[in-house]
């Protein structure tokens, strides 16, 4: 008989089986990918969530559609998506190629993060005073790129 | 016999699962990997001699990673952390610190997120995701 047809073999499976839990356990790769997708997910949830979002989304659009994520914008004297927007930092002057080669060192990372303090929650002074201006943007997500993009900017 | 099949089973159960959970704790990793690059390339060109990994570390953490060459090309290195609770959302840089984000700043990192989201989503899992 063919497996699909079979009713009384899909009425053995059980409702996890059925909606394909079986699946990702049979198969360690798929469960693995399965977990980050979820993780990503519940990320971006637990961000949506957070009150200091909340407060800066009330009466904003919330995520910009293709689109507008498309759309050419001007920026710190050059042209780009709004999709690169948020974090668009003008070229320094140094003309070394980008060192891609090397894989990105997770173990260094989160060496780095763990030594990270127990949050306060309040906010500290300077901490990030001392770095050059365009990194400070970055690592702001940049609030120089898209501040005339009403789109994209909060208050305005 | 019996017995010495029993141990036998044993030992491959024990030999198999360790490679099988490596393979597994590696695919995560080349995963994070892959993502961290994905999450790099959201926020346009680098800038020569840079780097930057923007990737999901865990339900409530965001880690932004970036290296550049200062004026006397010795490399930079910056790593920044986002905790993202209920109450808020609070940032680290290289381990320092908390302060709390900016609401703009924050606007940002939601967007950036959800460009992740989306962009791995197709150029990962889509074949796991319903």
């Amino acid at each position: 008989m063919y497996p699909f047809t079979d009713s009384s073999a899909l009425q053995k499976k059980s409702p996890e089986q059925l909606r394909g839990g079986s699946f990702y356990e049979a198969d360690p790769g798929r469960r693995t990918m399965r977990q980050r997708f979820e993780t990503i997910f519940k990320a971006v949830w637990q961000l949506e969530m957070s009150s200091d979002l909340q407060a800066a989304m009330s009466g904003s659009a919330a995520t910009p559609s293709e689109a507008e994520a498309g759309k050419k914008i001007e920026t710190n004297g050059r042209t780009v998506t709004a999709a690169q927007a948020p974090v668009a930092k003008p070229a320094p002057s140094s003309t070394q190629p980008a060192g891609e080669s090397r894989p990105l060192d997770l173990d260094e990372i989160r060496r780095t993060i763990d030594r990270t303090a127990e949050p306060t929650g309040s906010r500290a002074s300077g901490a990030a005073s001392h770095l050059p201006p365009e990194v400070v943007d970055s690592i702001n997500l940049n609030p120089h790129a898209v501040e005339n993009d009403e789109r994209l900017s909060l208050g305005a | 016999m019996k017995g010495s099949r029993l141990v036998l089973s044993k030992i491959l159960k024990l030999a198999g699962a360790k490679p099988s959970v490596s393979r597994e704790a590696k695919l995560y990793r080349d995963l994070l990997r892959h993502e961290a690059k994905i999450g790099g390339e959201l926020f346009g060109p680098l800038p020569p001699g840079g780097r930057r990994e923007f990737f999901c570390l865990d339900e409530h953490t965001w880690i932004w990673h970036e290296e550049w060459k200062d004026d006397k090309k010795n490399t930079q290195v910056r790593t920044t952390r986002y905790d993202v609770r209920p109450s808020g959302i609070v940032k680290s840089q290289d381990g320092k610190h908390y302060q709390k984000v900016s609401r703009q700043e924050a606007v940002r990192l939601y967007n950036a997120a959800k460009l992740y989201q989306k962009r791995t989503e197709s150029e990962l899992y889509q074949s796991v995701a319903r």
